[in-house]
C-alpha cells in the first residue's frame, strides 16, 4: 500500500474542536480510510468525545455513539451482537465494521474489565486504544498508561511506577488480532487496520499518540515524537496473529539491524514532560534506567531474530 | 448567555437559531448531532502561522495530506485556510522542506 | 397454554414472546433464573435470539444501550447491588430516549448480605428517567414485560421501562400463569420500533458535548416524555386486555376502593397483603380499600388525589428508606394530596425480606383509622438481644477488651 493509494474520503470532516496537532484526529483520520464508510463508530469519554464538536454538529461523517467511560468492551459486544441480528435479518447488505475508539485511560484504567470482558468472549468488532500515556482530557493526570519519570499533573516530579503493557495483556487474551501501531509509519497503520477489517473476532489495535499539549512540546512535532518512540525502541511496532508475533516498520529495521536504535534521551529531550530529567541537571540514573530497560528488550528480539535467521540458514544448506 | 454555537459554524439547524420552535415541532429532543464542516466554525482563526508551499521543491509525495490532522490539505496541496489550525506538522514533515510557516498577518 | 410457574420464569418466556433479540445480563440471586432460562431457550427451544453472557451488570446495561442504538429489541435483567452498579448508565439510557426493558428483582442492599426483597433498589433510581412499572404476580410479570416493550417503543415516549418484581415472594416461588400463545402477542406487539438509529447511509452522532445553551431542552423532553407515558400506559393495559384478555390496572390498581374511607397505599406483594388486611378490616365494620401503586415512574398523582382525597384515613406502606427524610411512598403520598384531605400515616416495614403479615398492616390501619397512630411508624423493628451481642463487639473494640 501506497500513501497514494490512500482513499480521498474524508470521515473526519475539517473545523473541528481538536487542539492543533492532534494525534486522535489524525489517527482516526488515516483509521476510517482504511475502513470505509460501512462503519459504526463508537467513542469512549476521551478527547474524541469532544473533538467531535458539540451538539447540534459533528465532525464525524458516520453513524456515532458516544458511550461512558467504562464500556468500551461492552459497547462493542451490543453493535457486534445487533449487527449480528440486522445481518441475518437482512437490513444490512455488507456487514458493517464495528469500530471501537477509547483512550488509554477508558483501556488501561477504567475500562480493562469491559475489554478483557468482550475479548474473552471473542466479541465481533475493532477495538482500538489511541494512548496519549495520560488521562488528557482532563488536563493531563497520570494513567496506567503514563510512562516511568514523566511529568502529569498529578506526577509532578515524575511517575514513579513503570507502565503495564495491555497490547501484551490482549495477546494473552488470545483473540485474533492484535497490533500496535505509529502516527509516523502511516502506511503500516493503514495496513494494520486493512488487516483488521478482513478478521472477525476481537481485535485490538493500540496506536501511540504523542499529545503536543500533554507532553509539552510544539503542535509541529507529533509525528516527529511518534517517531523518536519507535527509533528510541521505546514504542515497538508489531502484529500478532495465530500465536505469532511479527514485528514491523521501524522495529522490525532495528531488529534486523537495518536501523540504528537512537539513544532514549533524543525521545526524552523532545518533550517538556521529561524535562525534569535534564533540568536543573542531568538526572542519570533515571535516563539510564529508561535506556537499560529498553536494551534489554531489544537484547532478547536482536538474539531471537539471529537465531532464527541462524536456523534458516541451517535449513538452507544442501543435505549431506 | 453563551451564544458560542450558534453564532459560528453551524446555527440552531434547518429552521434557523433565533427563531422560537414549540413543543410539538421539537417531539423528541435528545442529543443526536449531524455532520458539518465548521462544527466550530471557522478554526483558520486559531492560527498564528500560516503553511506556505513553495511549488518549486514539492514533488507530490503526499505526506503533508496524509499526516495533516485537519484534512485540511488537499490531493492537489491546496490548503484550506478557512479551518487549517496552523499547527505546523505539514511543514515539519515535508522531506523537501518546501513547506514554510509564515507568520500570519491578523485579518 | 396454562403453566405453573417461577415469576423469574414468566419473565422469561415473555422475553421470548416478545422477540427480544439481543439479551445481556449478569447473574445475580434472586434475578438469575431470568437469564438462566432465556438461555435454555435458545439452546434448547430454538429461540431465535443473541445473548450476550457480560461480565458485569455496568457492561449489562452498556450492552442494552449499544444494542438498542444499533436498532433491535433488547432486554436486560438485574437487582439490587446489580442494579446499583449500573446506575451511571441508567441514566444514559433515559437520556438516549431509545426503547428497552429490564426486568428489576427487587432486593435489599449491602452490607450485611441479603438476597431478601426490598424495594430500596429500584427507588433509589427512581429520578434516571427510567419508567418503572411494579408487579404483584406472576401473571402480571409477564403481561407487564410484554406491555413495557409497547409503552418504551411509542413514540411519545421512546424510554427505558423497568419492569419491578418482589424477591422470592414472586421471583422463586411457583404460581399458574397463563402464557399466551405467540400471534396473539404478535397481533399486541408490532416489530421493533425505535426512535433513532446508528445507519451508515444516516451518519449522526449521538451523545457528544452540549452545553448549557441546549442541554436543558434534552432533559425537558424526557420530563415531557414521562408526562406523556401516562396516558400510554393506561391505554396499553386497555389494549393488552383486549387482545390478549388479562387486565392489572393501569397505573394504579384498585381493591374495595368504591365505598372506602379509608386507604392503605402500597407497591408489590405488600399491596396484596395490605388486600387481606382490607378484608379484615371490613369484617370488623372499617369501609377500607387499598391503592396498589403499578406506575411508580410516572408517578400517578392525579390517580391518588382522585381516589384519596376523600379519604378520612390514608395509610401508606413502604419498604424502602429515604435516610434523612422517611418513607419514600409516604412523602411522595403526601405531595401528591398537598394540604388537602388526610394527613398520611407512614408505615415503614419489611426491609430486607422481614415478614409484614397482613394482621400487622390491619391492626396498624385500625389504630391509624382510629387516631391512635399518626406521623410514621416501623412496625415490624425489633430490636433484641442479638443486636446487643453486636453492640457489645462494639463495646470491646472501643475499651480495648475481647468480646
Amino acid at each position: 500500500m501506497r500513501i497514494k493509494d490512500f482513499p480521498e474520503e474524508e470521515l473526519l470532516l475539517p473545523g473541528n474542536a481538536a487542539c492543533q496537532g492532534c494525534p486522535s484526529s489524525m489517527a482516526l483520520r488515516l483509521a476510517l480510510k482504511a475502513l470505509g464508510r460501512n462503519t459504526l463508530l463508537a467513542v469512549i469519554a476521551s478527547c474524541t468525545s469532544v473533538l467531535q464538536s458539540p451538539f447540534p454538529a459533528t465532525a464525524f461523517d458516520l453513524p456515532v455513539l458516544n458511550m461512558a467511560f467504562a464500556t468500551g468492551g461492552a459497547t462493542g459486544s451490543g453493535l457486534a451482537a445487533a449487527v449480528e441480528r440486522l445481518m441475518k435479518k437482512g437490513v444490512y447488505r455488507e456487514r458493517p465494521t464495528v469500530l471501537v475508539w477509547a483512550g488509554d485511560g477508558g483501556t488501561y484504567d477504567i475500562g480493562i474489565q469491559s475489554l478483557s470482558g468482550a475479548a474473552e468472549r471473542n466479541a465481533d468488532f475493532i477495538y482500538v486504544c489511541y494512548n496519549n500515556e495520560a488521562y488528557s482530557n482532563t488536563g493531563t493526570q497520570r494513567s496506567g498508561a503514563t510512562p516511568y519519570a514523566a511529568w502529569t499533573t498529578n506526577t509532578v516530579k515524575g511517575k514513579r511506577e513503570w507502565r503495564k503493557d495491555v497490547a501484551q495483556i490482549m495477546v494473552a487474551h488470545g483473540i485474533p488480532y492484535v497490533a500496535t501501531a505509529s502516527l509516523a509509519y502511516p502506511t503500516d497503520l493503514f495496513e494494520k487496520f486493512t488487516r483488521a477489517k478482513g478478521i472477525r473476532g476481537t481485535r485490538y489495535i493500540e496506536i501511540l499518540a504523542p499529545c503536543p499539549p500533554g507532553w509539552k512540546f510544539p503542535s509541529g512535532h507529533t509525528v516527529k515524537v511518534a517517531r523518536l518512540a519507535v527509533q528510541t525502541g521505546l514504542w515497538l511496532l508489531y502484529e500478532h496473529r495465530e500465536g505469532i508475533t511479527t514485528y514491523t516498520a521501524g522495529t522490525q529495521r532495528i531488529i534486523h539491524g537495518k536501523a540504528r536504535r537512537l539513544p532514549v534521551e533524543e525521545y526524552l529531550k523532545a518533550q517538556g514532560r521529561f524535562r525534569h530529567l535534564f533540568y536543573p541537571e542531568r538526572d542519570e540514573e533515571r535516563i539510564a534506567e529508561i535506556q537499560r530497560r529498553v536494551d534489554r528488550v531489544f537484547e532478547t528480539l536482536e538474539f531471537t531474530h539471529r537465531l532464527k535467521q541462524h536456523i534458516m540458514d541451517i535449513e538452507m544448506l544442501p543435505p549431506r | 448567555m453563551n451564544d458560542r454555537g450558534r453564532k459560528k459554524g453551524f446555527g440552531g439547524g434547518p429552521a434557523g437559531a433565533g427563531r422560537k420552535v414549540t413543543e410539538v415541532e421539537i417531539g423528541l429532543l435528545t442529543t443526536l448531532s449531524v455532520p458539518a464542516r465548521g462544527s466550530v466554525g471557522k478554526t483558520g482563526s486559531w492560527r498564528t502561522f500560516v503553511p506556505v508551499i513553495d511549488p518549486g521543491r514539492c514533488t507530490k509525495c503526499l505526506l503533508c495530506w496524509v499526516y495533516c490532522p485537519e484534512a485540511c490539505v488537499s490531493r492537489d496541496l491546496i490548503i484550506d485556510l478557512d479551518y487549517c489550525k496552523g499547527c505546523g506538522i505539514c511543514a515539519e514533515e515535508c522531506p523537501r522542506d518546501a513547506i514554510a510557516m509564515v507568520k500570519e498577518e491578523k485579518r | 397454554m396454562r403453566l405453573v410457574e417461577t415469576g423469574n420464569h414468566a419473565a422469561a418466556h415473555a422475553v421470548r414472546l416478545a422477540r427480544v433479540e439481543v439479551v445481556s445480563a449478569y447473574p445475580i440471586t434472586p434475578q438469575t433464573q431470568v437469564v438462566e432460562e432465556i438461555s435454555r431457550f435458545i439452546d434448547e427451544e430454538g429461540y431465535d435470539c443473541e445473548y450476550i453472557p457480560v461480565e458485569s451488570e455496568h457492561s449489562a446495561m452498556a450492552a442494552m444501550i449499544a444494542a438498542a442504538a444499533a436498532g433491535v429489541r433488547a432486554f436486560s435483567a438485574t437487582s439490587s447491588h446489580g442494579l446499583a452498579y449500573m446506575y451511571e448508565l441508567l441514566h444514559w439510557a433515559a437520556g438516549i430516549r431509545l426503547p428497552m426493558v429490564m426486568a428489576n428483582v427487587n432486593r435489599a442492599l449491602g452490607p450485611g448480605w441479603n438476597i431478601w426483597c426490598d424495594h430500596q433498589d429500584a427507588m433509589s433510581a427512581r429520578d434516571t428517567g427510567w419508567i418503572q412499572l411494579y408487579c404483584s404476580t406472576h401473571q402480571e410479570i409477564l403481561d407487564t414485560v410484554i406491555q413495557a416493550y409497547r409503552i418504551s417503543e411509542d413514540p411519545s415516549v421512546f424510554l427505558p421501562v423497568m419492569v419491578c418484581y418482589d424477591a422470592f415472594t414472586m421471583s422463586h416461588t411457583y404460581m399458574q400463569v397463563d402464557i399466551p400463545e405467540q400471534e396473539t402477542v404478535d397481533r399486541f406487539l408490532p416489530p421493533f420500533r425505535t426512535s433513532w438509529r446508528l445507519d451508515p447511509r444516516f451518519p449522526l452522532t449521538h451523545g457528544s458535548v452540549i452545553y448549557p445553551q441546549d442541554y436543558e431542552e434534552t432533559r425537558y423532553s424526557i420530563y415531557q416524555a414521562h408526562r406523556a407515558a401516562r396516558e400510554v400506559i393506561r391505554r396499553t393495559a386497555e389494549e393488552y386486555r383486549d387482545i390478549v384478555g388479562n387486565y392489572h390496572g393501569d397505573l394504579v390498581e384498585t381493591y374495595f376502593m368504591e365505598d372506602a374511607e379509608h386507604a392503605v397505599v402500597a407497591v408489590g406483594t405488600l399491596a396484596l397483603e395490605a388486600r387481606v388486611a382490607a378484608e379484615e378490616l371490613r369484617g370488623a365494620g372499617y369501609p377500607c380499600g387499598v391503592v396498589r401503586i403499578r406506575s411508580y415512574r410516572p408517578f400517578p398523582f392525579e390517580e391518588l388525589r382522585e381516589l384519596l382525597g376523600g379519604m378520612r384515613t390514608v395509610v401508606v406502606l413502604d419498604r424502602a428508606v429515604s435516610f434523612g427524610l422517611g418513607g419514600i411512598l409516604a412523602s411522595e403520598v403526601k405531595a401528591v394530596l398537598g394540604g388537602e384531605g388526610p394527613r398520611p400515616v407512614s408505615l415503614i416495614a419489611g426491609l430486607g425480606g422481614r415478614d409484614v403479615p397482613y394482621t400487622l398492616i390491619a391492626e396498624r390501619t385500625e389504630a391509624a383509622i382510629r387516631g391512635e397512630l399518626s406521623g410514621e411508624e416501623w412496625p415490624t423493628l425489633a430490636l433484641n438481644e442479638r443486636h446487643l451481642v453486636s453492640l457489645r463487639g462494639l463495646k470491646a473494640l472501643w475499651g480495648g477488651e475481647r468480646a
